[in-house]
């Protein structure tokens, strides 16, 4: 009985069965009746279903995502490329942290997690605690970041899509990719604001969290 | 990857450009997924922004280097799809269901339109993407997260109630005649 319902299970998904279920189900059929009004039955049924294409999108569809894509163009900085502006991170954090332990900021009354930090290099924008970042200004990290408090960047192009909810002030290096220049800052986030959404990947890939700060502290 | 080769792969790589590699997308996918969002979710609009929703996901997918294919697409487009349903438990969709109908080329195809409504979304959905869309059951079933053997089981019993239903509806409209 079991078999017979494989059989049948094949008989409904017959167009991708490999040559060997092919044939063996074949033999089945020219032995079993119930089988062969089934697929008799089934037969018909996908030039029924086929009719079910042939409404036409709406036009703005197309407009608004070529015009997405369009904006993407226009703010993505093409000599960024990933691996660089990894490397340069990582350079980033390894001089904030040397900067960091050096007497020069302990003088001064810089402590890691303080308050006050280093001033952004030329070309770097550091709003006051609380303002509004513009709205092109969005995190690209992994909700893991967030959570344990390691570094993530902040890119100017970088769009808003799903992300978990995290509202913890933690330290973070962005940089800016501007056409000629590229360097990191620290600023301390004091508020971050992420919609939350479904993870298009499914369960166990990587979720990037990407969302708009509503507050610096530099 | 040339734009050829993409083709015949089936999928846009990143090394296409991002605005490149979404028009073919476009090209390709716009009208198969509107028109399976259409059956999934029985809502012109909620199809409309789940589709314009899969489509900017595809380019910032692009954007972060990683390749997209048909099989992401619809995962994404199956999400949102179910997503938007859960938040819009709405009260007209007989409604949108005759409007469709009514803009069906042919009194088949709005027969076979309000048949399929009959069926449970996933059954629809099913049926959609192996008769209508062309997908092999192994490639549901990543879509989906379903076993081959599972997916061909679904389909049968989907098969089944589409007859079944197919056959009431017919006999229905000789009735009214």
């Amino acid at each position: 009985m079991k078999r017979h319902a494989r059989y049948q299970a094949m008989l409904a998904t017959q167009r991708d069965l490999s040559p060997r279920q092919h044939a063996a189900l074949t033999q089945h059929l020219s032995r079993c009746a119930a089988c062969q009004d089934e697929a008799a039955a089934f037969a018909t049924q996908p030039s029924a279903l086929i009719t079910q294409r042939g409404t036409l999108p709406p036009s703005d569809i197309r407009e608004n995502v070529l015009a997405e894509a369009h904006r993407v163009r226009l703010c993505h900085t093409p000599f960024i490329t990933r691996m660089r502006a990894v490397q340069l991170a990582i350079v980033g954090v390894v001089l904030a942290a040397v900067a960091i332990n050096s007497p020069l900021p302990r003088a001064l009354g810089i402590t890691p997690g303080a308050s006050v930090t280093p001033g952004p290099p030329p070309g770097f924008v550091c709003l006051p605690s609380g303002a509004a970042i513009p709205s092109d200004y969005h995190i690209i990290a992994s909700p893991s970041d967030f959570k344990t408090g390691r570094h993530g960047w902040i890119h100017q192009s970088a769009v808003a899509s799903v992300a978990n909810e995290i509202a913890q002030p933690t330290w973070y290096y962005y940089y800016q990719g501007a056409a000629s220049e590229m360097s990191s800052c620290r600023a301390h986030i004091t508020t971050v604001d992420i919609e939350v959404g479904v993870n298009p990947d499914g369960p166990g890939t990587e979720l990037h969290a990407v969302g708009a700060l509503t507050g610096f502290q530099p | 990857m040339r734009q050829t080769e993409a083709i015949e792969g089936g999928a846009v790589h990143p090394d296409d450009t991002v605005a490149e590699g979404v028009t073919w997308l476009l090209d390709r996918y716009e009208y198969s997924l509107y028109n399976y969002l259409l059956v999934q979710t029985r809502n012109p609009e909620i199809a409309r922004d789940c589709v314009q929703h899969t489509f900017v996901a595809a380019l910032e997918h692009l954007q972060r280097g990683r390749t997209v294919q048909a099989a992401w697409l619809y995962k994404v487009a199956r999400n949102k799809g179910i997503d938007e349903l859960r938040h819009h438990q709405r009260q007209d969709a007989a409604a949108d269901l005759e409007v469709l109908a009514a803009a069906d080329s042919s009194p088949r195809a709005a027969e076979v339109r309000r048949a399929m409504a009959q069926l449970a979304p996933e059954e629809r959905e099913l049926l959609y993407l192996y008769d209508v869309d062309g997908f092999t059951a192994e490639q549901i079933g990543s879509m989906i997260g379903a076993r081959v053997s599972a997916v061909r089981m679904r389909v049968l019993r989907a098969r089944r109630r589409f007859r079944e239903v197919y056959e009431r509806e017919g006999e229905n409209h000789e009735a009214a005649r």
